[in-house]
């Protein structure tokens, strides 16, 4: 079972701040890291792996910071690792994102299943995964918390809001997870500093047969006009005292409220 | 066949109906073309009664392989219908179902796709705009579309109703693809039990990291049964420890809410949980760190440690309903 797992390097979105004075979003002074739902993603290949053989490839858009991110999932069990990287990286809209993914996949040995997380923790778009099995021809099946096999298709259950729904599904196929679906192992800070650079190939878009020019800003589908942060606002009116004199302040004013 | 304006595509009529009153407010021309398009066994039928005052033409595709859990040949019957009928904006709820076909339909037409907007408008040039959460709720992004047609999936949210004429319904045109369908099937659908629906509860109260342990449960409960709450957690309680089940979370990836009351307990206040209550009319957090993010978004705070503060309230809580406040 030769898989491919999408992966995304990403600004943890939990480090980003706001200034105070000038209201700018600070991206760029965030740490980085793997997308969690990608996480899943490799750990689920892991898996699968280990109970049928394979290879697993691991495949990234993004900047050459990624490397970080590729080698914490080759250490999880991954075997190779392709990053597609550039200034033009930046501005990349998701379905952008997806033609670049499938276009590198197509110079790839041939795979039966391409796996990634239903979103990504910057962008939660979940677009990726459905527009990647359009550009491949491929069906796609997304919030995925159990993935089986069965001969050449897959069984995949899908978490929804009020049902689990079973789908069958033949491969070559796009699965696309969610976090119930395992618990990602952690590999040590050894594992991952073990991993020799050579294991990830780092291509520009001419490799791939792509150039530069067709993502350059104008060619783009979508352009980012702006960004405002989204200000709380909110009371912020603090107790003060001993628990049970606080507790009854607030029991006061939230029925004040009318909302007890 | 006429050009331009807008496509609403919904599973159903009543879907339609909401996307099209949601989107009245931010499209304001009165001549704006607006249509609809339903797609499935029973897509005819499904359509008798849309109003002529919301769409001006439902598209029907009835076909047996445009099923709800086909998004692969939705997006292709979708993206033969945008050809032929050429809108400058595709609008999509955005739900699962919808964000898939969305990302399927704007990748055949070689379009963008924005996804979970708030809202979209045309500019007077006739440029579509969308406005979308970013960064997890932390910032509003505003895109424009060079590319045609614009593809979006909208939030949806509760429109006031239109005094509708219910005789003046929108004529339907047929509408026949070519598909190549995918063997792809639905083998099975179990209804989950015990679904605690969230998103309808007027009180919740929520615990995160703060609590330790498990066994410290029934303590909150205690809280939430006293307030006549939903319980509920952040998602480090649900994903990470499994505490609760995921239809317990509320944040981005778990449960938007709007209730009257949200008690944040022990939770620090990142942004994906914020992002899902920020509807809450009064939200009140206790928390142990005074530099809690939690606090920055509250109503009313208190800087405690719950293991004193939640049994406080619960005594609090019990004397108002004695005094019969």
């Amino acid at each position: 079972m030769n898989i491919i797992v999408c992966v995304k390097h990403v600004p943890d979105p939990t480090e980003i701040r706001v200034d105070a004075e000038t209201g700018a979003l600070q991206v760029r002074s965030a740490p980085t890291k793997i997308s969690d739902y990608d996480k899943n993603a490799v750990e689920e290949a892991v898996r699968i792996k280990e109970r049928y053989g394979g290879a697993i490839t691991l495949l990234s858009v993004g900047p050459r910071e990624a490397t970080k991110t590729l080698k914490e999932a080759l250490a999880m069990g991954g075997d190779k690792a392709v990053l597609i990287s550039g200034d033009w990286v930046d501005h990349l809209d998701p379905i952008s994102i997806a033609r670049v993914l499938a276009t590198a996949i197509r110079k790839l040995d041939s795979f039966d299943l391409i796996l990634c997380g239903d979103v990504s923790e910057d962008g939660f778009n979940a677009q990726v995964g459905p527009s990647l099995g359009e550009w491949l021809g491929l069906p796609h099946v997304t919030m995925v918390s159990k993935l089986e096999f069965d001969g050449d298709r897959l069984v995949a259950e899908r978490d929804l809001v009020s049902a689990t729904e079973v789908v069958i599904c033949p491969l070559p196929a796009v699965v696309t997870v969610n976090r119930s679906i395992n618990t990602p192992r952690l590999p040590t800070v050894l594992q991952v500093m073990r991993v020799p650079l050579s294991k990830i190939v780092v291509w520009s878009l001419p490799p791939i047969g792509l150039e530069e020019a067709d993502f350059s800003l104008e060619k783009l589908p979508l352009s980012l006009l702006s960004i405002r942060p989204i200000a709380a606002q909110r009371r912020n009116v603090l107790f003060q005292g001993e628990p049970g004199q606080v507790a009854q302040e607030l029991c006061k004013r939230l029925s004040e409220e009318g909302v007890l | 066949m006429e050009a331009g304006g807008v496509l609403v595509y919904g599973v159903d009529a009543k879907e339609v109906e909401v996307l099209s009153r949601s989107l009245t407010p931010a499209i304001s021309s009165d001549r704006l073309l607006v249509r609809a398009v339903l797609m499935g066994e029973d897509a005819s039928r499904e359509a008798v009664g849309l109003s002529a005052r919301l769409v001006s033409e439902v598209f029907v595709i009835e076909d047996p392989r445009l099923g709800k859990s086909s998004p692969e040949n939705l997006s292709q019957a979708l993206a033969a219908l945008a050809e032929a009928c050429l809108p400058d904006l595709i609008v999509l709820a955005a739900v699962p179902p919808g964000r898939e076909i969305a990302a399927r339909t704007a990748t055949r037409l070689r379009t963008g796709c924005v996804s979970g907007c708030r809202g979209v408008r045309f500019e007077e040039a006739g440029g579509v705009r969308a406005e979308r959460e970013i960064f997890g709720g932390l910032a509003l992004a505003e895109f424009a579309f060079r590319s045609r047609p614009a593809v979006v999936t909208m939030e949806i949210t509760n429109p006031a109703p239109l005094s509708l004429d219910a005789d003046q319904s929108a004529p339907l045109t047929t509408f026949t693809v070519a598909l190549e369908p995918v063997a792809k099937e639905v083998k099975d659908i179990r209804a989950k039990e015990n679904v605690a629906d969230l998103s309808a509860a007027q009180r919740i109260v929520a615990f995160g990291r703060g609590v330790a342990s498990k066994e410290d449960i029934p303590l909150i409960r205690e809280l939430a049964e006293a307030l006549g709450a939903e319980i509920a957690c952040s998602r480090p309680i649900a994903e990470d420890l499994g505490w609760l089940s995921v239809q317990h979370q509320v944040g981005l990836t778990g449960t938007t809410v709007r209730p009257k009351l949200y008690l944040a307990i022990g939770i620090s206040g990142q942004v994906q949980h914020i992002a899902g209550i920020r509807d809450a009319q009064v939200i009140v957090a206790i928390n142990s760190d005074p530099t809690a993010p939690i606090f920055q978004v509250a109503d009313f705070g208190i800087v405690g440690d719950l293991y004193e503060v939640v049994p406080a309230l619960v005594g609090a809580l019990k004397g108002l309903s004695r005094k019969g406040a």
